[in-house]
């Protein structure tokens, strides 16, 4: 650049380097500069709870005979029964929104039980359309839940726990994202036993506690 | 507009808020800038220019914008294939445990100042914008790892957001009461636009070990005066006129300042600028809001349905969850006008005379606003070429911000003066800056003391 001899060109030019100069150091943008898509980058994992619930002696005698649910316990709060039931289903369904699975990936259903009743359980949820009562893939299946612990009388004398969870495969994802409703079975069956004599006490019980967890895709 | 195409807006905003944002207008190197008449808007006891009378050009006196942030932008994204990512892992990992968002916009419609022998006077009108944030690092943690990590512990989340838009009206005097001190002050007359004051803004979510329940509570206090007026309808402010022309918020302010020179080659200066408040009436209400729920997902303890498909299946548990977080944010609303403060900044100062044309500064800012304290500290060689020409560079630490290098010029092309300036220079590589500002101007200068 020719030197002025102006001062006031001199100084003009000055600026118009320093102008020059900051116009041309990179503005670290060059990579940002063909964005054309726009997404978050990250795995947060979600857990929120899905189900809860007890059954009581009260329900599990509604489902044995629902026209004799008034019948008294022994002064001890004992019902009993000979071995009449070999097995028991009490379902129930609720509203889904299967679309919600199609943002979700790394799918796990979680149990947690305490199984007080002297049944063995199995807990199962199938995916389905409530109107049409089709059924979307196969049902997630829980295993067998061990019945309490019981003495020699055939009484309980300590619940069991459980805890497991089954991972959620993208097939399986797929179909049940076409579900509206999920119908929660839960089988209750007699165990093998010698005791002729079967009994519940009015407080055993038998509570689950079904949860999701999933990350989302952004 | 589609969906894709809002979400990218969204998420660029996000990304722009986020990425660049600043703590505080800063400028401190125009403090001892030579030539520069908007030095007396940091200390009304600063005198840097010789011109008889100033006049800031309508629109053009200045334009000052700001902004500040936690992060950059290199710090939160990954760009791959075209494709920006908005790295959520990364931005945890930057999160401190309080960040921090400001921005700041003023804007100089007039400004006039004249001299008489030992006495200056001015007034100006500004207009003047900000926006203040900050949220702790739980909400960073919950967002980019979920909720399954942080299960049993309750996680707090606060936010924290101020937004002022005023306009001031200033009357100036200062006086050179001696060779070695000067004296001068300001009056404002503050009118307010709008504001939203968020004092209180508490999410608190805690997930049990065993994921049997989440319990979420929501708590939230704010103080808005937002006319009317300003609303959008159809995308559009409603009456943009009637929104700049109200004038029913008023406030006062005060700026004093002193310079003192201790010998002809030294000066020391102190100033407070913008002690002030905002009386907020127009539309002005407290918001308030308080909740908690509980959820657990489906109870089942109920079942009585025999076949299954029989009844009704329970309502939409996601229905459920909307109506549960409809109860948390369920304002309370009672019409109440209210006080405001305004940033509040003091100077500290002392110059040193090299020469004639080269004085080295160091200027200290202290912020105050919204029980926020923030400081930035100027080291700046100012050299004054007559007085048609004056360039500062300097070296800025603005709080924990060490990579700012100042600079301003100003020159004067017969009686029309440009200036420039910015305390980051380095802020032009935007996406590795979380610091940036730039002030510009031009003024009619006329006259010689």
């Amino acid at each position: 650049m020719q030197k002025s001899k102006r001062p006031i060109l001199r100084i003009r030019n000055t600026f118009s380097l320093i102008i020059l100069a900051i116009t041309l150091v990179s503005c670290g943008l060059t990579e940002y500069r063909d964005i054309d898509t726009i997404k978050i980058k990250g795995q947060p994992k979600i857990a929120t709870p899905l189900a809860y619930g007890t059954i009581d002696v009260t329900t599990l005698f509604y489902y044995i005979n629902p026209y004799k649910v008034d019948l008294p316990p022994d002064d001890n709060g004992y019902y009993s029964f000979g071995q009449i039931v070999a097995e028991l289903a009490i379902p129930d369904t609720f509203a889904f929104n299967g679309q919600m699975l199609q943002k979700i990936s790394e799918v796990a259903m979680h149990i947690e039980t305490s199984n007080g009743l002297p049944l063995g359980a199995d807990v199962e949820l199938n995916f389905i359309d409530t109107t049409s009562f089709k059924s979307y893939g196969k049902p997630i299946v829980f295993p067998v839940i061990d019945p309490a612990v019981v003495n020699i009388h055939g009484k309980v004398t300590n619940p069991t726990y459980y805890k497991g969870n089954v991972a959620i495969n993208r097939n399986q994802l797929a179909e049940f994202s076409q579900a509206n409703g999920i119908l929660m079975n839960i089988l209750l069956y007699l165990p093998e036993s010698e005791a002729e004599t079967i009994y519940f006490n009015i407080h055993d019980t038998f509570s689950l506690n079904v949860w999701i967890e999933g990350i989302p895709e952004f | 507009m589609t969906m894709q195409q809002i979400r990218n807006t969204i998420a660029t905003l996000l990304i722009i808020f986020l990425g660049i944002s600043t703590m505080q207008a800063q400028e401190n190197i125009l403090y001892f800038m030579g030539n520069s008449p908007q030095s007396t808007h940091l200390n009304p006891a600063i005198i840097n220019d010789q011109s008889k009378l100033t006049i800031g050009i309508p629109l053009l006196a200045g334009q000052s914008f700001s902004l500040n942030n936690s992060f950059t932008i290199s710090e939160i994204t990954t760009v791959n294939q075209n494709t920006l990512y908005i790295d959520l892992d990364k931005m945890n990992e930057k999160a401190e445990d309080k960040n921090h968002l400001w921005q700041r916009y003023t804007s100089n419609l007039a400004d006039i100042q004249w001299r008489r022998e030992n006495d200056r006077f001015s007034f100006s009108i500004t207009g003047n914008q900000l926006l203040n944030g900050s949220f702790n690092k739980n909400i960073v943690e919950l967002v980019s790892k979920g909720n399954v990590p942080l299960k049993g512990k309750p996680i707090q989340t606060n936010f924290d957001v101020n937004f002022i838009h005023y306009r001031e009206f200033a009357l100036g005097y200062s006086r050179n009461m001696s060779e070695k001190i000067t004296l001068g002050g300001k009056v404002k007359f503050l009118s307010g636009l709008s504001a939203i004051d968020v004092q209180k803004m508490e999410l608190t979510l805690e997930t049990s070990n065993n994921v049997e329940n989440i319990e979420i509570n929501a708590e939230g206090n704010y103080r808005l005066s937002l006319p009317k007026s300003m609303r959008l309808e159809n995308n559009k402010i409603n009456n943009p006129f009637d929104y700049l022309t109200t004038t029913s918020n008023y406030g006062m302010a005060v700026d004093l300042g002193v310079n003192y020179y201790l010998n002809p080659k030294i000066e020391l200066s102190v100033s407070i600028i913008n002690l002030g408040f905002i009386r907020w009436k127009n539309e002005a209400k407290t918001v308030s809001h308080n909740g908690s729920f509980i959820w657990k997902g489906f109870d089942l303890s109920n079942m009585k349905n025999l076949i299954g498909y029989e009844k009704e299946p329970y309502s939409d548990p996601f229905q459920a969850f909307k109506d549960s977080v409809k109860e948390l944010v369920n304002f309370n609303e009672v019409n109440n006008p209210f006080t405001s403060g305004i940033p509040t900044y003091v100077y500290f100062a002392a110059g040193y005379s090299i020469s004639e044309s080269f004085k080295a500064g160091v200027v200290d800012q202290i912020m105050v606003f919204d029980k926020q304290t923030r400081n930035s500290l100027t080291l700046s060689g100012n050299l004054n070429i007559n007085r048609i020409a004056s360039i500062s560079a300097g070296y800025t630490i603005i709080d924990k911000s060490f990579a700012n290098l100042s600079v301003g010029t100003a020159i004067k092309l017969g009686p029309v003066q440009l200036y420039l300036l910015t305390d980051n220079i380095l802020a032009i590589n935007v996406a590795n800056s979380n610091t940036f500002n730039i002030r510009a101007g031009a003024n009619l200068m006329f006259g010689k003391k």
